[in-house]
């Protein structure tokens, strides 16, 4: 009995650890295709700003760094699942002798689309603008009882 | 033995003779290391003499006013050597770039060497102006902290290029004291910059006025988004969170 319960349990740790090695993968390889991604669109002049999320108990914070941004310039849409951040930049920003084809090219804003880890109400957000930082609380969405 | 496959050299491009003292601004933490020693560069108006060369970095060469560079580079002004990167170093690499760039400070015969980098604190926002803690790599040295009015970093972990080096330092009994700069985790913070910049008048005696960077420090943020980016993946894969653990109870 003590033998088919130690068989039991190594055979179960073997499989979370072989589900975490296959979690760290794909996470690994998200991270890698993001990471090639550049962070800038010379057609819609923008740049993307880098972006932190982290998970609460009953919320989601997401803290963007928006350098250049006034608070006023900042339009944000908040869906179920993700979220749209547009700031123009009160001054542009200008690359010269850059690379080839973005030589001499200029940005005017930040944008970024950010898919949520889990839905929230868009209506209890609550939003601070400090030291050209971003941070969104937006409360998850509280799952329905089955009927 | 080790071959060039597993090592790093240090190449001069033009002789340097001995120096008094080091610098090391390496991607961390806020990029905290970077930022100081390339504004450092700048207004001292540093020249390049050496570069690092290894087959653990990677495949990357920076192009600056048309031509290819290393992108571990020394610069040298009178008594001071700075060094500092223009990508990551990954965690596999960490130890043989260390290794060789130690080496070679030491036989320019440095009688300290300061590392910069930034100390994640959770609260940043609510920070008008971080604080600058150090960590010596001898008992020593902790007289020199207090003297230069720097608050001593006195428990917790410390992870990456920086925690080999003062390792190494300590067995080759070379001075190394490293600066921590509270900080953003992940976004470049180039006021965690402008402490670390007092706080190494008050070690090594350097005037430097930090008008420019402080009024730069917004372009900076943008500018330096990849490079925090990258820096970013890379510290997640050393496991620097655990700076942010406390310490255990008991040792």
């Amino acid at each position: 009995m003590e033998k088919e319960v130690s068989w039991w349990r190594s055979s179960t740790r073997r499989f979370f650890d072989e589900f975490e090695e296959l979690r760290q993968e794909i996470e690994e390889a998200f991270e890698e295709i993001a990471l090639e991604r550049p962070m800038w669109d010379v057609a819609e002049s923008a740049l993307e700003p880098l972006v932190e999320i982290h998970e609460r108990p009953n919320h989601i914070v997401v803290m963007v760094d928006l350098p250049l941004v006034r608070k006023e310039d900042i339009d944000l849409k908040i869906g179920e699942d993700s979220l749209v951040i547009n700031a123009e930049m009160r001054e542009g920003v200008r690359y010269r002798r850059w690379g080839t084809y973005q030589k001499e090219c200029e940005f005017g804003c930040l944008k970024k689309h950010i898919r949520l880890p889990v839905d929230v109400d868009p209506d209890q957000t609550k939003a601070t603008f400090r030291r050209g930082v971003l941070k969104l609380e937006l409360a998850k969405r509280e799952r329905k009882a089955n009927p | 033995m080790s071959s060039r496959r597993d090592s790093a050299t240090v190449v001069e491009t033009t002789p340097v003779g001995e120096a008094r003292y080091g610098l090391m601004g390496l991607p961390d933490v806020g990029l905290v290391g970077p930022i100081t020693v390339g504004h450092i560069i700048r207004f001292l108006r540093m020249e390049e003499c050496c570069h690092v060369e290894s087959d653990l970095l990677p495949p990357v060469v920076v192009v600056h006013e048309g031509l290819p560079k290393s992108p571990v580079r020394v610069f040298r002004k009178d008594d001071l050597l700075a060094v500092t990167s223009e990508i990551p170093i990954h965690p596999q690499a960490i130890p043989a770039i260390a290794r060789a760039l130690m080496e070679w400070l030491e036989s320019k015969r440095i009688q300290l060497l300061v590392s910069v980098s930034g100390f994640a604190v959770q609260n940043r926002l609510e920070i008008e102006k971080p604080l600058v803690y150090a960590v010596g790599s001898e008992e020593p040295l902790k007289e020199i902290i207090s003297g230069a009015g720097l608050e001593l970093f006195e428990e917790g972990f410390i992870v990456g290029t920086h925690a080999y080096m003062l390792g190494e330092s300590k067995s080759r009994r070379l001075r190394n004291i490293l600066l921590l700069s509270q900080s953003h985790l992940n976004y470049p913070d180039p006021e965690a910059a402008v402490s670390a910049i007092q706080a190494l008048d008050g070690l090594l005696g350097i005037k430097i006025d930090t008008t420019e960077l402080e009024e730069e420090s917004e372009q900076i943020r943008l500018m330096t988004r990849e490079l925090m980016k990258r820096t970013a993946q890379t510290m997640r894969q050393m496991g620097k969170g655990q700076e942010l653990e406390l310490p255990a109870m008991y040792r």
